[in-house]
């Protein structure tokens, strides 16, 4: 913070009575307000797909989240960002749909060593790493009951914002 | 019959010398005192608009002599910022007064930018201004950026 401060003396002289008075009197000053703003790195986000593969038609199939679909993350370094999942219910046809949801976050590309679990219902911190980098994982269980043999696919979005 | 002979005389100017004295006086009073405390917007993302209302912004304390300021009041001066940088916008200034540490019960204060000025009368000898304003960042590069709100003080 800086502050200067500038004094002006004015000089007041008068008679009155044989005396001459002279008043010194400090009558300004100045001084400054510092106005900050730290400007955090734009978040990218980009998306590894979760594959659960062939099913039958009517099967069940989990994925781990460490197996899963991966999100890769950058922001502002040891920032830390809230996500929130927008999960498909299903994968195109309610025969073929999802039930569970899992994640894992870390901030190295390492979904084993030092991942901990993510909240995929509600909103949720993720750390950024000193270098920016953040990476989420993401798994669930598919259902398919009496589907129609083909290809289906949804799509999951990730919300960060900082926090 | 003796004649009188009346001198009368009637100096033009004081005749002689004579010495008198006079007093020289001073009376210094202390300097008007400015302080701040900067007004922070903390973390912003490059494209965002913040707020930050003066009860919570930035603080100025202005120190004057008691006299001086309920006699006559201060005019405040200040000179505002536009920006912090490039694509960091700033706009709505707004302020709030009061003769005591206390922004909830301060008055408003209307601020225009550039620059602007207002009187103030305090019976504390003390005068407090809670400073905000809006930051609009649009695609501005990461990093730390600061600006000065300039006050002068004068006594009116």
């Amino acid at each position: 913070m800086r502050n200067s401060v500038k004094v002006a003396l004015a000089v007041l002289a008068f008679t009155m009575g044989g005396a001459v008075v002279a008043q010194a009197q400090a009558t300004s000053g100045s001084g400054t307000l510092s106005v900050s703003a730290n400007v955090l790195s734009a978040i990218t986000v980009t998306g590894n797909d979760l594959v659960f593969g062939n099913v039958a038609p009517t099967q069940t199939k989990t994925i781990a989240a460490a197996n899963g679909g991966r999100f890769d993350i950058t922001a502002s370094p040891s920032s830390q960002v809230s996500v929130t999942f927008d999960l498909p219910a299903d994968l195109g046809d309610p025969k073929v749909y999802v039930d569970t949801w899992t994640a894992l976050t870390n901030t190295t590309n390492d979904p084993v060593t030092g991942a901990s679990a993510l909240s995929t219902a509600t909103a949720a911190p993720v750390s950024v790493s000193a270098t920016g980098n953040a990476y989420v994982w993401l798994g669930g269980t598919l259902h398919t009951a009496g589907a129609t043999p083909g290809s289906y696919s949804g799509t999951v979005t990730l919300n960060l914002t900082y926090n | 019959m003796p004649g009188l002979l009346l001198l009368a005389a009637v100096p033009g100017r004081a005749v002689g010398q004579a010495s008198g004295q006079l007093n020289a006086t001073a009376k210094v009073l202390p300097g008007i005192g400015v302080s701040s405390t900067p007004l922070d917007f903390g973390t912003v993302t490059p494209s965002q608009a913040r707020t930050i209302a003066p009860q919570v912004g930035g603080r100025v304390q202005i120190l004057l002599t008691k006299q001086g300021a309920v006699k006559k009041g201060v005019t405040v001066g200040y000179t505002l910022p536009a920006t912090l940088g490039p694509r960091l916008a700033l706009s709505g200034w707004s302020a709030r007064r009061n003769t005591v540490n206390d922004p909830a019960t301060a008055t408003a204060v209307g601020l225009v930018a550039p620059s602007g000025s207002f009187s103030a009368l305090t019976d504390t000898g003390e005068l407090y201004l809670w400073i905000g304003a809006t930051l609009t960042t649009t695609n501005a590069a990461p990093g730390s950026y600061s600006g000065l709100v300039t006050l002068t003080v004068a006594y009116n």
